[in-house]
């Protein structure tokens, strides 16, 4: 079915994207988008 | 005929102390127009924007992080110098800096304009909070100041947007100034610097060198190298003297230029309302209390509030999903994108309501200026624990995030207590994990809303408390902490600038979303197969005899005595390999699979309806929902976290441990935690 | 008579004689040197940090940090 083709094709260049993702992660270390919610910085930080 | 190729495009560095409404006019000049993200390596936020000149040209505005001087003491303030002296690969050099002054307190800023106009960068002043000033009575003849200074000076007012043209007009003229060079420092520190740069790491500023042949080699925060190297230079020369000619004869100077410049009518009745509100705010008693209560409402506020829009964006999902399975008819695509895509992250981005609200109310603690007083509060009782004021903020930046949490311990320059406060960083409960309890108290704690906001508040306490007391007990096991470096300022209170609460609350949730989008889409594409496949002849096993099915299997043993199945373990292991919320979505395609793809039953009532299949009882009570919730508070279920943490200390053991110790820490808790619930009779 | 800063009571204004250590180079781009003068607001309960008034500038510092800042008593 069509359905199956392209589900499955989705899937393949989703696994992919998150492969690449995953290595640049490791290779980089930490650099998930978590650190967009930079942390905060009370008043009179030095 | 030649064209004449448009000019570059200049670049303007915003720099000033911190609380002098840097962002709040950084915003001012660029809008939405900016972009941020991090400088390469470091938890340093970096924010570049363009302006729109009087002209219609544009110009580049970087915000630098707040600074009192150019002599770097944070891995922030390094990078600020090192971005206006040019040294920056990633950055390009300014043609001109705009110094903010906070106009209540001139003679603290003018520090900072004096050190970056001796750069010999063309520099703006930049008088901002001028109302404020004026209402305390604080005249400043800047016509004076700006000839002492050798300066233009303009008033601003960022909050109300007065000043803007003036001030983009001499920035249009600045940029245009030849950067002149440097003033030396005087001798004999000159000479000093001179032959002790080669021997330094990097490529420091004088100011820091100077910095530290006053400090001396003793000093924290100097590079190890570099000691024998500037005891040798310094020799008979002390601190004070060396202090005295270069920080002594800018104050005196400064307080010559504030003689001419400033006149003060008598103290201001705002400063009083500062006080009498200080004084209720840091009483023993009452200052403690309230600071309980401002946190209690802070987390009533995001269950009871959110309820309302949460319900809008449920209904809304379920809405595409009937749209997809309407427009597809049914087949692989159609139970992707339903089941798996929309289910797995709708039930993410249902806690949408709920984030923003808690950054809504830390932005408007933090603009009123309560924060400051809070971090007093808590000083001395973290201090109990072996962590020092250098570590509060990577800790309270762990409640967003440990990720930037971990790389912020780096300001801590004790090797052992940054290696304590990066063990129990990921404990301080952060705000992935705030999905999964919503979740877990939506399904289990069927009571009023309040009740469910003591018991999140009670999770959040749990953490926090854990983290200290796991500070304490590694302190046994070192020498004393080393010196401390503490000098907060606490700002006038004030209404907060919705404003600027706006922007930054649209920016964490642009950033929400955007992870919602492209990672966690990503893990529930793959979910979704892994759940469906290989096929499976019966359509109610399906889930049991998929590939997910089984891995959740495999670690079934572990979670049997916690009270969970396997179910509960696919959730835990693809939560472990992507993020914490994702624990959510991934129940979403789990109950999603199990039930008709139509079926508007929302997540919790299915959960709820779950039976365990041997004794036919509900599976989640209220035993194993704490249990559950409990495993949270202490699993180290953050494959980023663990990645960093290698990254940051330097030791797979370091980090191997840290994964240990927690996994095991979640286990014998939700353990005791299942049991002592059971017992209770809250298992049934 | 020279005490030091941490022992001066809340409400009592002193004027700064020196400052041993590190501390000195961050208190004195802050305009807190010698000669410079200086209200004690209050001390945070639990052996907190306490907070100084310079000319309206409020900031807080830690009580072991106060114990190396000399003072002195102002003229009235």
């Amino acid at each position: 079915m069509i359905q199956s083709l392209l589900a499955l094709a989705l899937v393949a260049v989703t696994s992919g994207w998150l492969g690449v993702r995953a290595l640049r992660l490791l290779r980089r270390g930490g650099a998930c988008s978590g650190c967009a919610l930079a942390p905060l910085r009370p008043r009179g930080r030095n | 005929m030649t064209v004449a190729a448009p000019p570059a495009l200049r670049t303007v560095a915003l720099v000033g102390n911190p609380n002098t409404g840097k962002s709040t006019l950084f915003n001012r000049l660029s809008g939405l127009r900016q972009r941020v993200g991090n400088y390469p390596g470091v938890t340093v936020e970096r924010r570049v924007g363009r302006a729109h000149l009087a002209d219609g040209e544009e110009v580049r505005v970087i915000d630098l992080p707040g600074m009192r001087s150019l002599a770097p003491r944070s891995p922030d303030e390094r990078i600020a110098v090192d971005v206006l002296l040019g040294r920056r690969a990633d950055t390009p050099a300014p043609d001109a800096a705009v110094v903010i002054l906070n106009a209540l307190h001139l003679e603290i800023g003018l520090y900072l304009l004096l050190e970056v106009r001796e750069l010999g960068v063309p520099v703006v002043a930049c008088l901002n909070i001028s109302d404020e000033a004026e209402r305390a009575g604080i005249t400043i003849d800047r016509e004076a100041l700006s000839r002492e200074m050798g300066v233009p000076v303009v008033r601003t007012v960022a909050t109300r947007g007065e000043g803007m043209d003036e001030l983009k007009a001499e920035i249009a003229r600045a940029t245009l100034l030849p950067r002149v060079p440097p003033v030396p420092l005087p001798e004999p520190l000159h000479g000093m610097c001179d032959r002790l740069r080669g021997a330094w790491p990097g490529t420091p500023g004088d100011a820091e060198i100077a910095d530290a042949l006053i400090e001396g080699p003793e000093a924290d925060g100097i590079p190890d190298g570099v000691r024998e190297a500037l005891r040798k230079e310094r020799g008979i020369e002390t601190g004070g003297r060396l202090r005295d000619l270069v920080v002594g004869a800018r104050r005196r100077r400064i307080a010559e230029i504030c003689g001419l410049a400033i006149r003060r009518a008598p103290p201001d009745p705002r400063r009083d309302w500062t006080r009498r509100l200080d004084r209720t705010f840091t009483h023993p008693v009452a200052g403690y209390a309230i600071f309980l209560a401002v946190m209690a409402l802070v987390f009533v506020a995001m269950f009871w509030l959110a309820q309302f829009p949460m319900d809008w964006i449920k209904s809304g999902i379920a809405a595409l999903q009937r749209g997809v399975v309407a427009g597809f008819g049914p087949g692989d695509l159609s139970s992707l994108l339903s089941d798996g895509v929309l289910e797995g992250v709708g039930a993410v981005v249902v806690f949408l309501p709920q984030i923003a609200l808690l950054f809504i109310f830390l932005g408007i603690l933090e603009d009123t200026g309560y924060l400051s007083r809070a971090v007093l509060l808590l000083d001395r009782p973290m201090a109990a624990a072996g962590l020092s004021g250098r570590g509060f903020v990577p800790l309270l930046g762990s409640m967003a995030c440990a990720v930037p949490g971990v790389m912020g311990t780096r300001v801590i320059p004790d090797v052992r207590e940054r290696l304590v406060t990066i063990f129990v960083a990921p404990l301080m409960t952060c705000s992935a994990r705030l999905p999964v309890y919503s979740c877990l108290i939506g399904v289990v704690i069927l009571a009023a809303p309040w009740v469910q906001a003591l018991v999140l508040l009670g999770l959040y306490v749990l953490g926090a408390g854990s983290a200290f007391t796991l500070a304490w007990v590694l302190r046994r096991a070192r020498r004393r902490p080393a010196r401390t470096d503490f000098l907060v300022e606490l700002p006038p209170y004030r209404w907060p600038t919705w404003r600027t609460t706006g922007i930054q609350l649209w920016q964490r949730v642009r950033a929400f979303l955007r992870r919602a989008g492209t990672v966690i889409l990503g893990i529930m594409v793959l979910l979704w197969f892994l759940e469906h496949h290989p096929r499976s002849a019966d359509p109610a096993r399906q889930l049991e005899e998929s590939y997910a099915g089984r891995a959740g299997k495999i670690v079934e043993p572990a979670l049997k005595p916690l009270g969970h199945n396997w179910k509960t373990g696919i959730g835990i292991l693809t939560a472990f390999f992507s993020a914490r919320e994702v624990y959510v979505g991934t129940m979403g395609t789990v109950y999603g699979v199990e039930g008709a793809a139509d079926d508007p039953t929302e997540l919790k009532a299915r959960m709820q309806a779950e039976r365990d299949p041997a004794t036919g009882r509900p599976h989640w009570t209220l035993a194993a929902g704490l249990s559950l919730m409990i495993f949270f508070v202490y699993a180290m279920l953050c494959s980023s976290t663990v990645v960093t943490v290698f990254r940051e200390s330097g030791s797979w053991r370091w980090a191997l441990l840290q994964l240990g110790v927690m996994t095991g820490l979640a286990w014998v808790a939700a353990f005791a935690v299942y049991r002592a619930a059971s017992a209770a009779g809250w298992g049934a | 008579m020279t005490e030091t800063l941490d022992r001066t009571p809340a409400g009592a204004r002193v004027v700064i004689d020196g400052v041993d250590g590190p501390l000195g180079t961050r208190l004195a781009e802050l305009g807190l040197l010698p000669g410079a003068e200086v209200e004690v607001v209050q001390a945070i309960p639990l052996g907190g940090p306490i907070v100084l008034d310079r000319e309206g500038f409020l900031l807080a510092i830690r009580r072991d940090d106060a114990r190396s800042i000399r003072v002195r008593g102002s003229k009235p």
